[in-house]
């Protein structure tokens, strides 16, 4: 069973996208900020992280570096959720090294199938 | 101006010179030569006598003197190493001819070049004769020295040619020598040139009076009561000064002005001789005393008419002159300012100033625009004060010391003053600037906060419906996907707001060069009020939809005009308390479709009538009233319909409520029905 971080500081989009994770058979952690983010990924060593862009003490993108410079962490695939207005700094994003990025609101169909196309990207990479 | 009548006097004194000398040389060498002859008669003619054979026989004193050679040496030799060039030479015939008489020797005498026992020559003039004594025939010459007279005529001739020189060199003036009658016997090629006779026509032909104004002749000779004859020029001359202006005619009949210096010739034994007339053509003259005189007047007008103020100062700064404008400016009479310096009339404070002014030409002299700037605080006649600005530029004598300061003067009290204004106005406008630099950023973090803040929620609620819509929930049934499409149709077409709201905000000038299709007013109206009725049902408010199918079709985005109209309705009903009644209407007026949402709200004072259509105005004043909203609304409405090539206008009081009216371009006008208002609930 797969297992998903979702790093989320609104509740309601947090439980929504519990609830389509699980429901899809994906085994689900969650996160209220990029600092607790941090400690439950290296706890749990998730197979995919999905990052809120916009949280309170550490944003996305800082756990993203954060993420990328720890060697335990470094490998796994990481999606953002972000505003349309944010768009043009997801370019720093991919320069930190996240794998793609779902604009807010997002239909919680679309998320399952991003994460799928990632999760299949990296299986066939490794 | 003077220089030609100097030239003339300098002229005709050379010429005096020259032509006196040479009637004292004339006279001098006549007298001499006859002179030399009556000594000559007596003991200075040297007398040889030769043989037949040109053996010399006779040598007497004379001749010793003459040739430096006694009789002792000279007797037996010949005589042709004394006169080298021989008699044969001189009379194309041989000395035996000569002694055989088979020539006549010309009694006038011959110049020969004879040469002296120590060889040098001398001219000499002989005279030969033969006589036969005792069956010898003998020849006689009589050699007479005439280096003295040789000399004599050659510095006449010299004189003479400097004379000719001094006529032909003069061809800007006018030269004519007459004798005692008038009759022309000089007439140099200036005069040709002036006049336009040639020498030829004139000499010893013509009078004088030829080439003068006969009219002007007749009243001179009046005036002196004499004939008029050509002595008048003469007579006027010695009466009157040498120097008079004549009209002199020209061969063309035309005339001219000329300065004619009139002198007699006298002979050496002061009989006169003639007369001598220098002439100047003053025409050029006459026109660049025309010019002086127009340039000085021009400069007068210019000084006196000036608007600026000028003043004309001494190199010690004493006024010599001021215009108009510089008296009205300090308030002093010509009279008193010529009496002034100008040291007087600044402030003692600034003295110094304009002491550096004037002081410091030299960098005058070198720049280009030679002139002075600085500023000075000037006291007026009345005492009061004013700050000018001189303008100095300084005139030179040959010394490049300073001969007159030429100084223009501008009151600049006011000037000054509104550029302390303009700049205390720009520095109020750059911290206005800052201001509202600070006013963009904040704009700027409260988009990005909106924005986030907004969809936050959009994104929970899309979600969990779409949860339930895909039966995630559980089964769902025919009713509640209804209540379900209507919930997501509704959230999206919020998120599509919200995303107008931003982009427009997030612009300086609003953007929203969407698409451009026929878009019918009517339906855009009724539309945007239907989806609207719940939300007015919910507050016990009462809309009523008034909408002439043929309002009109305006080329535009129906999605932004739709937009339009429901942050319009939107508004009004935010705007009015429950129970209220809200209208709206769709009209056409001529060429142009009306759309206009009426409300029974609160109202807007007059004051914020312009200002609540500015961008982020209302935000503030809302959120004080408590009123949820971004405040972009009338900002964005307004955008749009000017991007339509329409406008928007309001009209409220406080308490009575308001109408907002939108004005659009229709582009139905070729189909347009006759207008009207046949509105429909």
């Amino acid at each position: 069973m797969k297992k998903i971080l979702v790093v989320e500081d609104e509740e309601d989009i947090r439980e929504l996208v519990v609830f389509k994770l699980s429901s899809a058979g994906y085994e689900v952690t969650t996160a209220g900020d990029g600092e607790e983010g941090l400690i439950k990924a290296r706890a749990v060593r998730p197979d995919l992280v999905l990052l809120d862009w916009m949280m309170p003490r550490l944003n996305g993108l800082d756990t993203a570096v954060a993420m990328r410079a720890d060697p335990d962490l470094a490998a796994i695939p990481l999606i953002v959720l972000t505003a349309k207005s944010q768009e043009r700094d997801i370019e720093r994003g991919f320069s930190a090294g996240i794998d793609d990025y779902i604009v807010k609101p997002f239909s919680p169909k679309e998320l399952l199938s991003r994460i799928e196309a990632v999760l299949a990207r990296v299986r066939v990479t490794k | 101006m003077q220089r030609p009548f100097d030239d003339v006097t300098d002229l005709l004194v050379a010429l005096a010179l020259a032509l006196s000398f040479l009637g004292a040389l004339r006279h001098r060498v006549k007298r001499t030569s006859e002179r030399l002859r009556a000594i000559a008669k007596l003991a200075s003619d040297a007398i040889v006598v030769l043989n037949d054979r040109g053996e010399i026989v006779s040598w007497g004193a004379a001749a010793e003197r003459l040739f430096g050679e006694s009789a002792e040496t000279a007797i037996g030799s010949t005589i042709w190493k004394r006169m080298p060039a021989g008699l044969e030479a001189l009379y194309s015939r041989a000395f035996e001819d000569i002694v055989r008489g088979r020539i006549t020797v010309p009694d006038a005498p011959t110049v020969i070049s004879a040469v002296r026992a120590d060889g040098t020559e001398f001219p000499a003039e002989l005279s030969i004769s033969t006589f036969t004594e005792r069956r010898h025939t003998f020849v006689s010459v009589a050699f007479r020295d005439i280096s003295e007279r040789t000399r004599n005529e050659r510095e006449l001739r010299a004189a003479h040619d400097l004379s000719q020189a001094v006529l032909d060199a003069a061809t800007e003036y006018s030269i004519i020598a007459t004798d005692p009658s008038g009759r022309i016997t000089v007439f140099n090629r200036g005069a040709e040139r002036m006049l336009g006779y040639r020498a030829d026509e004139v000499v010893g032909k013509e009078s004088i009076l030829l080439m003068h104004d006969r009219a002007e002749i007749a009243a001179r000779a009046l005036d002196l009561g004499e004939p008029p004859t050509a002595d008048i020029v003469f007579i006027d001359a010695s009466l009157n000064g040498e120097a008079r202006e004549w009209t002199y005619v020209r061969r063309n009949n035309t005339r001219i002005p000329v300065l004619v210096t009139a002198n007699v010739l006298t002979s050496a034994d002061g009989a006169p001789r003639g007369f001598i007339c220098i002439g100047h053509d003053l025409t050029g003259q006459r026109q660049a005393e025309r010019r002086v005189a127009f340039a000085n007047a021009a400069f007068q007008k210019a000084f006196n008419s000036a608007p600026v103020a000028i003043v004309l100062t001494r190199g010690d700064m004493s006024c010599l002159h001021a215009n108009p404008e510089f008296r009205r400016l300090t308030g002093y009479s010509l009279e008193e300012l010529r009496t002034m310096s100008m040291l007087d009339m600044v402030v003692p404070a600034d003295e110094a100033e304009l002491k550096r002014l004037v002081a410091d030409f030299e960098p005058l002299i070198a720049s280009e625009r030679q002139v002075q700037v600085g500023e000075v605080h000037m006291r007026r006649r009345d005492g009061s004060a004013v700050l000018i600005e001189f303008h100095v530029s300084v005139i030179l004598d040959e010394d490049n010391t300073p001969l007159l300061f030429v100084t223009h003067v501008e009151d600049v009290t006011a000037k000054r003053e509104a550029e302390a204004a303009a700049q205390e106005a720009f520095d109020r406008n750059a911290e206005a600037l800052v201001h509202l630099e600070d006013l963009n950023r904040a704009k700027a973090q409260f988009v990005s906060m909106v924005s986030h803040e907004l969809r936050t929620p959009t994104t929970s609620v899309l979600g969990y419906t779409e949860l339930i819509a895909d039966g995630d929930l559980g089964p769902v049934t025919p009713e509640q996907r209804h209540a379900l499409d209507a919930i997501q149709r509704n959230s999206l077409r919020l998120e599509q707001l919200l995303a107008d709201l931003m982009e427009a905000a997030r612009l300086e000038l609003p953007r929203l060069n969407g698409n451009r299709e026929h878009v019918d007013i009517s339906e855009v109206v009724r539309h945007a009020a239907t989806t609207m009725l719940p939300v007015v049902a919910r507050r016990n408010q009462t809309m009523q939809i008034a909408v002439d199918p043929d309002a009109g079709i305006v080329l535009g985005d129906e999605r932004r005009l739709e937009h339009v109209v429901s942050n319009l309705l939107t508004n009004a009903v935010k705007f009015t308390p429950e129970g209220g009644s809200i209208v709206i209407r769709a009209i056409r007026e001529g060429s142009e479709a009306i759309i206009s949402v009426q409300d029974s709200g609160i109202g807007i004072p007059e004051e914020e009538h312009t200002k609540v259509f500015e961008r982020f105005y209302r935000s503030e004043r809302k959120e004080s009233a408590k009123v949820p909203g971004s405040g972009l609304g009338l900002s964005i409405v307004k955008a749009i319909a000017q991007n339509h090539g329409g406008d928007v206008t309001l009209a409220s009081a406080v308490g009575e409520g308001t109408t907002i009216s939108i004005r659009l371009p229709r582009v139905d006008l070729e189909h347009a029905a006759v207008g009207g208002g046949r509105e429909r609930e």
